[in-house]
């Protein structure tokens, strides 16, 4: 009897996911990100590709063929990254993967895409394996990686007097990789730099006080900061509190996009060298455009998802434009190398090792208005700070 | 020689003397009562023999072994079994399984992986049930068997070891009191038939003069007394400390 | 000197925010016997409330700390009506029932607060006259955090006095003493559940206002305090006050000091510590010893072998599953595998909690052991697909009987609480001992044998050895292993007198349970193509009891192969939808509430409703 009944839902369950087949006069792309995990970034990330995709429709789609958008959610869990790549690219027939936001999400997905030959364009995840120690055919990466931010920061540490430094980072593969990074790069701009202590709080669950306090007992000159998020809210204020940014200068990464500044407020640290996005700043006519038309599609500023998400989208289209089928290796092989206008400028995906190279800010904190901003920043293109080619070919495994 | 040889048996918990230098001895197919005052050492006494407790002083030998301290499946194998005052029995198996859970315990089978090896222990377990009345309710789950048939079916686990001694701890306790006089009446039939030694303690009085061969008496952990039925009634301290008069008198009178 | 001085304060004052949430859990346990999962989401809805008060009440300290008041009596007040409405349908109900509801009321609190609040970070102001720091022996010292470090005894005094001094405190202790005592007293136990659950929550509520300064606000939030308060919680010993503060003491003081010495493994070392002391003080350190709570009464029915019908029944459906690849689309195939991978979890922890009476909250360790098992075999060794497999199980099979050795005379809550500490063990260990694990970015490239690797052979390799394992289990139950089983499940002490042997079946069984997990993790390792944390995550550990539960806890192994495909299918669909998480909560509130027998129990009755009817009708 109830076995009968099983059968019965088996049956309809797998009839339910019957593959909606992809109509000829439409394109379909599977979108994968993190929006219920960590919508602070991925919410203004969905808007900015949004934004691009209304204006491709506007313009007339894809050489007159409809550009559709499968979005899904993957809770900020690998796995289920996984399950949705498959489902989206054997039943609903996309015909290239984008998102991630998430290191370790952005690698399940560029592993799925070598093994099922699928075009996979990394939005967001900033980890350097993705395009290098496990880079491949199939994956492309759209924003500058955790070496090329911490090259911008180490570029701009090594003007400091700053000899001794202590880092902070979260224990997970990105605060490492960031930190690694950053050590190496300001040891050979300044061989006598020295790290005196280091701070490995667990992922969004820093004892600040505990932190700020060993940190202050090693009595650095400078501290490189890499948390982000909940964690970094909660290590400035009793860093502040506790006296922690008393005469240390403090280089940090991420820390001046809107997503992570604007949750600090008034207690924003001034003085810190951070990276980010000075949305309201940037005065550029193509970057002028892209937040008047979001300000005015969404009625709130573009964050740095946003510009993310629009970029991605305005690389898709233009991939899809120039290609002359939408066969995998011909996709790849018209994306590498392929250059479009963003509202950073001209961005390149680099044929090397698919690494795009679209740029950051690069700026101090101040507080204006009780507003915390960015100032004295400018826009560091990705192309400058990357390794020369020839590290960059042994970084990467052979095909 | 004796079947069991207590000698010493000593437990106590905290400053409270359970058990305090027990010593008796029971024979092949005898039929003893260990009866007392509510907290005389009785369940004690019955938790050191069966291995559930470890005494803290004394020896006991059974059938030629000495047993003292040995874990409870080991002293069952040897053959000594025991129930318990709330039948102790497998609510959610039916009546028919709770006598092969026993039966596999005696064959050492509880690691058994294939079903086909429950089979042959179903013929016994029936032949077990039907000697305790159940026969007709090896299909019943245990939990929903009245309270007499519970008692039944915990003394067909405990045939199930093939024991040489019983241990019944308050064997009719519960039961209506029609009831108790059909137990004790097959349970004595049981104990002929296989020539069991018995040591049961037992609230009603009736019931004691009625089955056993022999009787002790404990009063705060100590053996004050140990005769026959008629010895026992006459026995002035068991009267003073333990009887505080009328009880053996109304058992002198009934039928 | 300064230094450790502050850095000792310090500690004191964050273990007073977690004393208060735990204190609060604690309390409510040692009532009710009902082990909240949404405590959690309820410190968290505190805490929210009271950033949304502070924000809207005038500034000033009026202000500031009305708002951190009201939040909490407005979380005693939520908690109120969750019990009522709630929890009061399920305190007869054994514990994996009340964890598997209030995981499902967990899931719909965070989407409450994602409305209500936002999805953004947010960070409290600090309290006016509080906001600046003193100097202790030459280190500076926030005068909140001062603040703090009395706020945990002063809060432990009081319900010290509550517990003592008043007529409430009297009945509390006689409910959590001694139940039928307290009935017998005359103790209107609703009533007192209710005030007891209100209390615990306003405590929550409370723990989660004041780290508004101190803390920021995410929704991930909720599940962080879970885990965090359960470990206070069991080290102090469930039901305990002053254990809750002084373990949440030596947690805190553990963080602050142990950073200074390990700063990359404090994670684990929180666990390791709480194992060490659960196997040498089971009851956690102030807590009572607890005998089980015997078997769920709902399990006190006999196991049939299967009929001829529903045989029947079972062989159509095995052979229509065979044929499935020329029946559905290739995502369909994806979902099939996924299904079957997750009923053979749920069916090896079935075998825990159904036959073998012992409740698993942490039978993610497996899953993820037979994970992690699989993935170095390919990744470090190089060794193909089955020599995996087999590795994968081998290492489940060795992590259960290492647990069973510690865990074997353990039972009931105890047993429930170390299984938890040990699979956070190794989920610490997986996300901070990278150079073996990769961390949070997992092990990669984990695919089958090219010869295995296409769709279909893979989804009948996973079919062949599901219905093997399934096969293999249903045997198990109904051989003399399951009957020794069951029975000790039933009457340890007796089955123990009867000559079986409990602690050797319990560390068998533990064995064979952690041997299929194992090879449903090695599977799943395979499918996915990688291994992450998750797969040893506690939510990994509460799906698969969901699962159990939505299938039905009686029975030899079809509830919980039904219950893990509603599951993975109802997630599967509901993840979709951007209210996934009330869709997946309310629906295991639903079963657990209304169909407390899983949908196989459900079925049947309905069935037998059915068919009286029928009868009667004839008749």
């Amino acid at each position: 009897m109830s076995s009968r009944r099983i059968l019965c839902a088996a049956l309809f369950a797998l009839a339910g996911a019957a593959p909606a087949m992809a109509a000829d006069h439409e394109i379909r792309i599977g979108e994968i990100n993190s929006y219920s995990r960590i919508p602070a970034f991925t919410e203004p990330y969905r808007r900015g590709w949004r934004l691009a995709l209304e204006e491709i429709e506007a313009a007339g789609g894809i050489r007159g063929r409809k550009l559709v958008v499968i979005d899904r959610d993957d809770a900020g869990k690998p796995a289920n990254a996984v399950r949705i790549a498959e489902e989206l690219v054997r039943g609903e027939g996309v015909v290239l993967l984008m998102g991630g936001f998430f290191s370790n999400v952005g690698l399940a997905l560029s592993d799925f895409a070598r093994r099922y030959r699928v075009l996979y364009l990394a939005t967001e995840p900033l980890s350097d394996a993705l395009v290098w120690s496990k880079g491949h055919r199939y994956t492309f990466r759209l924003r500058p990686s955790t070496w090329m931010q911490a090259h911008m920061l180490a570029a701009a540490a090594a003007g400091l007097p700053a000899r001794r430094w202590a880092t902070v980072a979260p224990n997970y593969a990105y605060g490492k990789d960031a930190v690694a990074a950053f050590r190496e790069i300001l040891q050979g701009l300044r061989p006598e730099v020295t790290f005196v202590a280091e701070q490995w709080p667990p992922l969004f669950k820093i004892d600040a006080g505990v932190v700020v306090r060993a940190l202050a007992a090693a009595d650095p000159e400078a501290i490189y900061n890499v948390t982000f998020g909940s964690d970094l809210a909660e290590f400035v204020r009793e860093g502040r509190l506790r006296g922690l940014f008393e005469g240390r200068t403090v280089v940090s990464l991420l820390t001046g996009e809107p997503e992570y500044l604007e949750p600090l407020g008034a207690e924003a640290p001034e003085g810190w060298i951070v990276t980010g996005y000075p949305w309201d700043a940037v005065d550029t006519p193509e970057h002028r455009r892209f937040r008047e038309a979001y300000e005015r599609r969404w009625g709130e500023h573009p964050y740095m998802g946003s510009l993310v998400g629009y970029t991605a989208m305005k690389a898709v289209a233009a991939l899809l434009e120039k290609a002359p089928d939408l066969d995998t290796e011909t996709l790849v092989d018209t994306l590498e190398g392929l250059e479009f206008d963003s509202p950073v400028g001209r961005i390149r995906f680099r044929a090397l090792d698919h690494q795009s190279t679209m740029g950051t800010w690069v700026g101090r904190l101040a507080v204006r208005d009780g507003r915390p901003v960015m100032v004295d920043w400018r826009y560091a293109d990705g192309a400058d700070h990357l390794p020369p080619d020839e590290v960059v070919r042994r970084l990467r495994p052979a095909e | 020689m004796s079947l069991l040889e207590v000698r010493g048996l000593t437990r106590h918990y905290g400053g409270v003397r359970a058990v305090h230098r027990l010593s008796f001895d029971l024979a092949a197919g005898e039929v003893c009562a260990l009866i007392g005052p509510n907290g005389a050492g009785k369940s004690t006494c019955f938790a050191l023999l069966s291995g559930l407790e470890r005494p803290d002083a004394g020896r006991v030998r059974f059938a030629g072994t000495d047993i003292t301290g040995l874990p409870p499946q080991r002293i069952l194998r040897l053959g000594l079994a025991r129930t318990f005052q709330i039948p102790a029995v497998f609510s959610s198996l039916d009546a028919l399984d709770n006598v092969r859970a026993a039966l596999l315990a005696r064959a050492g089978l509880d690691f058994a992986l294939l079903p086909r090896r429950l089979r042959p222990l179903a013929d016994e377990a029936r032949a077990l049930l039907a000697r305790v009345g159940l026969e007709e309710l090896a299909d019943r789950p245990a939990a929903t068997l009245a309270y007499g048939d519970r008692k039944r079916l915990e003394l067909a686990m405990a045939l199930a070891h093939r024991p040489r001694l019983l241990l019944l701890d308050e064997p009719t306790a519960g039961l209506a009191l029609g009831e108790r006089f059909a137990l004790v009446d097959e349970l004595l039939a049981i104990v002929r038939a296989h020539r069991l030694a018995v040591l049961f303690t037992e609230h009603d009085m009736d019931v004691v003069f009625r089955i056993a061969d022999r009787v002790m008496v404990m009063d705060h952990g100590e053996l004050i007394a140990i005769g026959t039925p008629a010895e026992i009634r006459a026995h002035p301290r068991v009267r003073a400390v333990y009887l505080r008069g009328g009880a053996l008198d109304d058992a002198e009178t009934s039928p | 000197m300064g230094f450790f001085l502050v850095q000792f304060l310090t500690g004191l004052a964050s273990a007073s925010a977690l004393f208060l949430v735990a204190a609060g859990l604690t309390l409510v346990f040692g009532v009710t016997r009902i082990v909240n999962f949404a405590h959690g989401s309820l410190a968290m809805l505190g805490a929210y409330l009271a950033w949304a008060l502070v924000g809207v009440l005038p500034a000033g300290p009026l202000g500031w700390w009305g708002g951190i008041l009201v939040a909490a009596l407005a979380v005693a007040l939520f908690g109120l009506l969750v019990e009522v409405v709630v929890l009061r349908r399920v305190y007869g109900a054994p514990e994996i029932f009340q964890l598997a509801t209030t995981f499902g009321l967990a899931l719909l609190i965070e989407d409450l607060v994602r409305v209500l609040f936002g999805p953004a970070d947010r960070l409290g102001p600090r309290p006016p006259g509080l906001a600046g720091t003193v100097i202790l022996l030459g280190e500076p010292m926030p005068t909140y955090d001062l603040f703090l470090v009395f706020v945990g005894p002063a809060v432990l005094g009081l319900l010290w006095a509550l517990a003592r001094r008043t007529r409430f405190g009297v009945l509390v202790r006689a409910a959590s003493e001694d139940r039928e005592m307290a009935a017998a007293l005359g103790v209107d136990e609703r009533r007192l559940f209710s005030a007891v659950f209100a209390l615990g929550a306003f405590l929550a509520g409370l723990g989660g206002a004041l780290q508004l300064p101190r803390e920021t606000l995410h929704l991930e939030m909720d599940l962080e305090v879970i885990v965090e308060v359960f470990l206070v919680t069991v080290l102090g010993g469930m039901g305990s006050i002053p254990g809750a503060f002084l373990a949440a003491v030596l947690i805190r003081e553990l963080e602050a000091f142990g950073i200074l010495l390990f700063p990359r493994i404090t994670l684990v070392l929180a666990f390791l510590v709480m194992a060490v002391v659960l196997v040498v003080r089971p009851q956690g350190l102030l807590g009572e010893t607890e005998t089980g709570s015997g078997p769920d009464p709902r399990l006190l029915r006999p196991l049939r072998p299967a009929g001829s019908r529903a045989r029947l029944a079972t062989a159509l459906l095995v052979g229509l599953l065979v044929l499935l690849p020329w029946l559905v689309p290739p995502y369909g195939l994806v979902l099939a595998t996924d299904v079957m991978v997750f009923a053979l979890y749920a069916a090896s922890l079935h075998l825990l909690l159904g036959p073998a009476g012992l409740v698993s909250f942490g039978h993610a360790a497996y899953f993820g052991l037979g994970a992690y098992g699989a993935a170095l075999a390919v990744d470090r060794l190089g060794l193909g697909t089955f020599p995996a497999l087999a590795l994968a199980v081998a290492a489940a099979t060795l992590g259960a009987l290492l647990f069973g050795a510690v865990a074997r005379r353990l039972a009931g809550v105890y047993f429930a609480m170390l299984s938890l500490a040990f699979a956070a063990i190794l989920w610490a260990t997986a996300v901070q001992w990278d150079e073996l694990t990769g961390g949070d970015d997992g092990i990669l490239g984990v695919w089958p044998d090219p010869r295995l690797s296409p769709l279909v052979v893979w989804y009948e390799l996973v079919l062949v050895l599901t219905v093997l394992a399934l096969v293999l289990l249903r045997t198990l139950i109904f051989a003399p292993f399951g009957l020794a089983l069951r029975a000790v499940r039933d009457h340890p002490v007796r089955a123990a007198t009867l000559g079986l042997r409990p602690g050797a079946l319990r560390v068998a069984v533990l064995a064979v349970a952690g041997a299929l997990a194992g090879l449903a993790g090695g599977l799943h390792a395979f499918a996915k193509g990688s291994v992450f944390p998750d797969v040893l995550h506690v939510a990994r550990s509460v799906e698969g009891l969901v699962a159990v539960l939505l299938g039905g806890l009686h029975g030899a192994g079809a509830g919980p192969v039904i219950g893990a495909a509603v599951f993975v299918l109802l997630e599967d669909w509901a993840s979709r939808l951007p209210w996934w998480r009330t869709v997946v909560g309310g629906t295991i509130l639903l079963v657990t509430v209304a169909m407390p027998e899983g949908i196989t129990g459900g079925l049947a009755r309905l069935a037998g409703r059915w068919r009286r009817r029928v009868r009667e009708a004839e008749g």
